[in-house]
């Protein structure tokens, strides 16, 4: 199961939580010596199993931090506008990506990955991450009013 | 030149890598750990198949004792064959059992009368001590009063849990017969006592 490949991948993750290499990659290794502990014979879908031990472990770094964006928002306020595909038309390249990713909060970069890596939509966003998908839809708007401002301010073409 | 932010996304991400010195290290705590794993599940194995060992062997020892139980009767048939064809000496001589009681003091209860020996015309000659499965028991030799030949019958205290389940007169069952070496054994319970008689037929 933990071939290469795949820990490369759980890594991607772990860096798109933490957007720093050695806290992913200790993010990374305390999952799996967790993950080592059960019993992962009972275990169906062990990726599942395993994406979701980095995220309690990752929840559990934030919480001690005091940094998880655990802000809820008013659920019966529906942004029709706001779904993650709004995000589509936004123009950056990996310059101005780089330079944003560490301003971004962890809850949005995990919106990011799941969206741009392992291409989930926004309802199978909302169940991955466990929130209701009127909190979804209002980080995506507050997302994508940061990401065009921030991007606008990073854009190099304007630098230059 | 500018791209879609979801491929800008895409790209930075798939360019984090787990260098190599990393991977090792990865690699090596997870096989570390799957020995470990494999090592418990070995424990494991050897656990169960221990406690089905002796599973097993209590299965077996219960099954020989159930199986012994289940044999009392025949073993009580061979034990009391066996006596009559030695046919000791009496030690007591009487004709009642009122005459040989009071010799027969050693036993845990009193000589008792059966139904089913007076119904066979049997006249006592006298007795001695033997004993049953174990069990102290007075051997009292009689004379079938038809036919002239000396029959034996026993009496024994009886434990239910060691002779098992046996017919019992008072409740209208018929004893048990056995055949031994040419040699007939009724077995029976009366009054709370366990009667055998053995015989030629």
């Amino acid at each position: 199961m933990f071939d290469k490949e795949y820990l490369n991948s759980l890594y991607k993750y772990c860096f798109a939580l933490m957007a720093d290499e050695h806290k992913a990659y200790d993010l990374l290794q305390m999952s799996i010596e967790k993950f080592l502990k059960i019993d992962s014979d009972a275990i169906e879908n062990k990726r599942a199993y395993m994406r979701k031990t980095i995220r309690n472990q990752f929840i559990d770094i934030m919480r001690k931090q005091a940094k998880f964006d655990e802000e809820e928002f008013d659920d019966t306020v529906t942004y029709v506008d706001m779904d993650i595909s709004s995000l589509e038309n936004l123009i950056a390249d990996r310059f101005d990506v780089e330079a944003i990713w560490q301003k971004l909060t962890p809850s949005e970069r995990e919106i990011m990955y799941f969206w741009a890596v392992e291409g989930y939509t926004t309802s199978e966003l909302s169940e991955m991450i466990g929130i209701s998908r009127g909190t979804l839809l209002s980080k995506i708007y507050r997302l994508r009013k940061r990401l065009e401002k921030d991007i606008g301010r990073f854009d190099r073409n304007d630098v230059i | 030149m500018k791209n879609g932010l979801k491929n800008s996304i895409k790209d930075y991400l798939e360019s984090q890598e787990l260098n190599s010195e990393q991977l090792e290290s990865l690699t090596n705590l997870l096989n570390s750990r799957q020995e470990k794993q494999a090592k418990r599940q070995e424990y494991k194995i050897r656990a169960i198949t221990a406690v089905l060992l002796v599973a097993l062997s209590a299965g077996i020892y219960l099954g020989v004792i159930k199986d012994n139980k289940s044999n009392i009767p025949q073993l009580i048939a061979e034990e009391v064959a066996h006596n009559h064809l030695k046919m000791k000496p009496l030690e007591v001589a009487g004709e009642s059992l009122n005459d040989v009681r009071v010799y027969f003091n050693k036993l845990d209860f009193s000589l008792t009368s059966s139904s089913y020996v007076a119904n066979n015309n049997l006249q006592l000659l006298g007795g001695r001590y033997c004993s049953i499965q174990g069990e102290t028991a007075a051997q009292l030799q009689m004379r079938d009063e038809k036919t002239g030949i000396t029959q034996i019958v026993y009496q024994a205290p009886y434990d239910k849990d060691m002779f098992t389940e046996l017919p019992n007169l008072q409740e209208g069952q018929q004893p048990v017969r056995k055949f031994v070496n040419g040699i007939a054994v009724d077995i029976w319970v009366e009054k709370g006592v366990l009667f055998a008689r053995s015989f030629y037929q």
